[in-house]
């Protein structure tokens, strides 16, 4: 050790030094306080024999420099007293000393206490380096852990854009959520929602959740249908994650046109369905595992179909929101949730339920991510057409291409052509607003063709209570036992009254159905079909029908 | 609070119990229970009793996946057994039946 002694008596100095050398140790010396300060900077001693009674700055003055000095490290200081002084030993211990020793100094107790304070610097210094090395860890961490925060922030919500019928809430119970909410719109502006909660919280919940949401996202801007997206985000969630690890989850499409919900529901509290004072009126509970956790040959993506009459509102949450506990380890249930919408419409229902979760949590900390939205589901519907006029002149080349595809019942049941048209002529050059468009166009001409050419559903069956989901359920039954039939899809681009535009015909190889009997209600908007045909009467310079409706051409402007 | 956990082996039958809340924090003392088990030969069929569990949060449902994934080769039954009350709610919020035998 190299040890600083202060003393104003030279023959003190000298013995010290003597005895200390002898010891093993080096020696620095000053002969005031202020000396000592000085020394003490210059050479960085491990321990300091300190004087008391001193000229120009005596011991106690130069301990409480020194300390000061040598923040963060610690120097061991012992002080020299001439009398065993109690008052001395106070002013010595405040002023920053660690020991003392009276005069004359007793050096077989010396060598020991030196001995003592080298064993505790050992220690001291392991600690601070400890220290420090754990606070380097942790500044790394929180860089780490804001980076991480940054991006996934930002892929989660990619893509989010507010939509007027979409409330949400979402409270996270440490820094990342495991919950995510996102919805978006699809080509036809139906209405994707999704509500998912991955396994546990923090980061590893959060990162189960990526890619959630750029499935979500990324299907629903195509116009794949709600089962097609459930399917493939349980594969990715299979493929990228660990098995233990799965995300419950609620995927709902809201379709405004038809009045219609699909609820995929596996794994999260059921989904509501209220009418305007609060009352539930449908439920969705889980009907499936999580996503993540079943093979891809064993998942369903069936749906549950509803049709709703009278304004009303779609209200997903996670269980974190029905689990809540109280201090007495009550959670706050559907129950809960149920009491809190009585009579309360449809504006003010996420604060009251953050309300009355907040009184049953009564300042208790909350142990899961808490997330709800709800999604309102209008009387009416604006339609596309209506609500997007259009203003933009149509810039791009319209080329000269022709597109045709032959289906028969197998590609009706595995394929969605919808998207596949769409991302052909997304890359022919056409803008997403006309895009939106041509989609509605399309779909609603070829589902026209399955489900009244080749299906042989009569719309007429959608009338009355429950007469949608009827049709539904027959429509998938049907089509899973059809043999035969196909639809000719041809999309080309055309001239008409000196306008480009996109011709679309479908033909289906079924006997044709009364397409008079679903375009005659062009104006009454309340009946439950044919309004998709005036739309598209709306939005198509020209529809023209022949062989008994089985062959329809449609002409799609691009002025 | 820990969970409890206790495991019985008789002949080819293999038995674990579980008690209190089993969740995230119980994932080491479940795994090394689980691992302890399935290091037996020619076991055929395993039940984990839930019986004396008051709480299930999401992770202990990943571990019992994880169990069953471990179990699978050896073609060994898992079943859930003895579920109530909120534990069976969870189970069913979460379609383990679909999965697991669970009564």
């Amino acid at each position: 050790m190299k040890i600083l002694i202060v003393d104003d008596n030279r023959l003190n100095i000298t013995m010290t030094s003597t005895y200390c050398r002898n010891w093993g140790h080096t020696v620095v010396t000053a002969i005031n306080g202020a000396e000592a300060v000085e020394r003490y900077l210059a050479d960085k001693p491990d321990l300091i024999l300190m004087d008391v009674m001193m000229p120009i700055m005596d011991g106690f003055e130069a301990t409480s420099r020194i300390r000061l000095l040598s923040e963060p490290n610690w120097v061991p200081i012992i002080l020299l007293t001439a009398l065993d002084n109690d008052e001395d030993l106070v002013r010595g211990v405040a002023s920053g000393a660690d020991d003392y020793l009276t005069k004359p100094v007793n050096f077989t107790i010396l060598r020991e206490k030196i001995r003592i304070m080298q064993r505790i610097a050992t220690i001291q210094g392991q600690l601070t380096e400890s220290l420090s090395r754990l606070e380097d860890y942790r500044d790394k961490a929180e860089e780490e852990r804001h980076l991480a925060a940054h991006v996934m922030d930002r892929i989660v919500r990619f893509g989010q854009i507010d939509d007027d019928l979409v409330h949400h809430h979402l409270i996270p119970a440490l820094n990342f959520s495991g919950d995510v909410v996102a919805w978006a719109r699809t080509p036809g502006d139906d209405l994707h929602v999704l509500l998912g909660d991955a396994t546990g919280h923090g980061l590893a919940a959060a990162l189960s959740v990526m890619p959630v949401t750029e499935v979500f996202y990324g299907m629903t801007a195509k116009g794949f249908p709600i089962p097609r997206i459930a399917d493939e985000i349980n594969r990715k969630i299979r493929r990228l994650m660990p098995r233990e690890r799965f995300v419950a989850a609620v995927l709902a499409s809201v379709q405004f046109a038809t009045r219609t919900i699909q609820i995929w529901n596996g794994g999260c509290p059921a989904a509501l369905f209220l009418d305007q004072s609060g009352e539930v009126i449908r439920t969705w509970p889980s009907l499936h595992p999580p996503l993540g956790i079943l093979p891809e040959d064993a998942f369903s993506a069936e749906v549950d179909v509803y049709q709703w009459s009278g304004e009303g509102q779609l209200l997903m949450c996670s269980d974190g929101l029905l689990e809540a506990e109280d201090q007495d380890g009550v959670a706050f249930s559907l129950w809960g949730l149920v009491n809190a919408l009585e009579g309360v419409n449809s504006n003010g229902r996420i604060e009251q339920i953050l309300m009355a979760l907040h009184a049953h949590l009564a300042g208790g900390a909350q142990g899961d991510d808490v997330s709800l939205v709800t999604v309102d589901c209008p009387d009416r519907h604006i339609q596309l057409a209506e609500a997007r006029p259009s203003q933009r002149r149509y810039v791009g080349e319209a080329g000269s291409w022709c597109l045709k595809l032959c289906l028969s019942p197998h590609e009706f049941r595995q394929i969605d052509v919808l998207p596949f048209l769409l991302d052909w002529c997304h890359q022919t050059g056409l803008d997403e607003h006309r895009l939106s468009k041509l989609f509605v166009v399309i779909a609603e001409l070829y589902n026209n063709a399955l489900d009244h050419g080749l299906l042989q559903l009569d719309s007429r069956l959608k009338a009355g209570i429950d007469g949608f989901e009827h049709y539904i359920r027959l429509r998938g039954e049907r089509l899973a036992q059809l043999q035969e039939g196909h639809i000719t899809l041809e999309l080309s681009v055309v001239e008409f009254d000196e306008v480009p535009a996109i011709r679309v015909q479908v033909i289906d190889s079924g006997s044709g159905f009364d397409h008079t009997a679903i375009s005659k209600g062009l104006t009454d908007s309340e009946r439950p079909s044919g309004r998709g045909l005036a739309l598209i009467q709306n939005l198509c310079r020209q529809v023209s029908f022949q062989r008994n409706g089985s062959d329809v051409t449609a002409i799609f402007p691009l002025d | 609070m820990a969970m409890q956990i206790s495991s019985s082996i008789t002949g080819n039958h293999a038995n674990l119990a579980l008690g209190g809340r089993f969740d995230f924090n119980a994932t080491r003392e479940f795994r090394e229970a689980y691992e302890q088990i399935l290091a037996h030969k020619d076991l055929e069929a395993i039940n984990v009793d839930l019986a004396n569990v008051d709480y299930l949060d999401s992770s202990a449902l990943g571990m019992l996946l994880l169990f069953k994934e471990k179990a699978g080769p050896g073609g060994v039954k898992l079943s859930l057994v003895n579920s109530r009350g909120g534990v069976r709610q969870i189970l069913e919020v979460a379609n383990f039946h679909k999965l697991f035998t669970v009564s």
